[in-house]
């Protein structure tokens, strides 16, 4: 699903500075967003209300609840007013706030890696490792 | 109303759109539920999501959301009586009402059944109409009955085909009927006690040997009209 080349698709070879890591990372320290990305990683675009009906779905049912209209409601407004803007500032997407129309622009290849990992990686997912104290604020 | 099956007419023509979102395929949902009404599509969704979860939509709005797995249980549900069933059912019922399931088995007619039986016995006053297809679904659930005429102030009536000789139902008015609908679908309506916010009907026909199709409801109007029909043919008029 990731295979897009050695190339981030400025035309042009780029090495990661020290703000593009902080700023993949940060963007990628939120399941909510993690998802979006995966999710605009194979359907490319969405509407604010298919995508808030996708999140909302798997944010409510994967612990055996169910969603209703309010909770898409809700959804949509978070994904409205901060997550969308947020990807959209670092330009991994495209969101339009008017007509509510979202697209990803592109994953450069290391943060494309990045969420495969995260979220599709169950090899690293299922074995048996301890996590270190936690020195995150 | 004009009749059970111009009721059965009504929810064909209301569109549902099931959306599967999972890392593959739920085909067992498309046979469940892909009938004249309801379509089920798939959307893929990266490794990780296997079990997955569907979107129900009505004609492009949003309706809810469930997990396949939960979808999974609403159709091979657990069975307990009204006084002693798990009150989270309702809202699972509730997303899914006015879409038509055209294979439903016994099992799930009768948790179904067991969902309006539930409402009417919590609320404990009020309409309950019930119309049996058959007459050993009707002996089957003769205890049911009684017991909810006996502790509740629902006014129960029971509805049969003539040809059937039926017993009587303590508490509850038996109506033995030889024309009409009776006897040609499995019914139970229930008024709500006076709240909207509490009726609730199915309505089902057996077409084949142990498979139905029918529908649930719980908007007050379709729910009053599907009561005003049986009681205007059924029982206005009948012998007190």
């Amino acid at each position: 699903m990731s295979n897009r080349g050695g190339d981030p698709g400025r035309g042009h070879r780029q090495h990661w500075t020290d703000d593009w890591v902080n700023t993949a990372f940060a963007l990628l320290a939120d399941g909510r967003r993690r998802f979006v990305l995966a999710y605009l990683r194979d359907y490319r675009e969405a509407t604010l209300f298919e995508l808030a009906n996708v999140v909302s779905g798997w944010e409510w049912t994967r612990r055996g609840g169910i969603a209703t209209r309010a909770e898409r409601d809700r959804t949509a407004a978070r994904l409205h007013h901060a997550d969308l803007p947020r990807l959209a500032a670092a330009g991994v997407v495209v969101y339009d706030p008017h007509t509510r129309h979202v697209e990803l622009v592109e994953l450069p290849p290391p943060m494309d890696d990045l969420l495969a990992v995260a979220t599709g990686d169950r090899r690293t997912r299922g074995r048996d490792w301890g996590w270190p104290a936690d020195r995150r604020r | 109303m004009r009749s059970l099956r111009a009721a059965l007419e009504r929810i064909a023509g209301r569109h549902k759109t099931i959306t599967v979102y999972a890392t593959t395929p739920h085909p067992e949902l498309v046979a469940q539920f892909e009938t004249r009404n309801a379509t089920v599509v798939h959307r893929p969704l990266p490794a990780g999501h296997e079990e997955g979860f569907v979107v129900i939509t009505e004609r492009g709005e949003y309706v809810g959301s469930m997990s396949v797995e939960t979808l999974d249980a609403l159709t091979t549900p657990p069975i307990a009586p009204p006084w002693d069933r798990d009150p989270g059912l309702g809202r699972l019922y509730d997303l899914l009402g006015d879409t038509l399931f055209a294979s439903f088995d016994r099992r799930q007619m009768l948790a179904t059944a067991r969902e309006i039986e539930d409402r009417a016995w919590r609320t404990g006053r009020g309409t309950l109409y019930t119309g049996f297809q058959r007459p050993a679904a009707m002996q089957e659930q003769i205890p049911v009955y009684e017991r909810l005429a006996a502790d509740t102030r629902l006014d129960v009536h029971v509805f049969v085909h003539a040809d059937w000789n039926p017993p009587g139902v303590a508490g509850a008015t038996v109506h033995a009927e030889s024309a009409g609908e009776i006897g040609e679908f499995w019914f139970v309506l229930y008024d709500g006690g006076g709240d909207d916010d509490r009726t609730c009907a199915l309505v089902a026909e057996e077409r084949s040997p142990g498979v139905y199709y029918g529908f649930w409801t719980y908007e007050p109007d379709f729910v009053d009209d599907l009561l005003a029909y049986v009681r205007e043919t059924y029982v206005d008029g009948d012998a007190p």
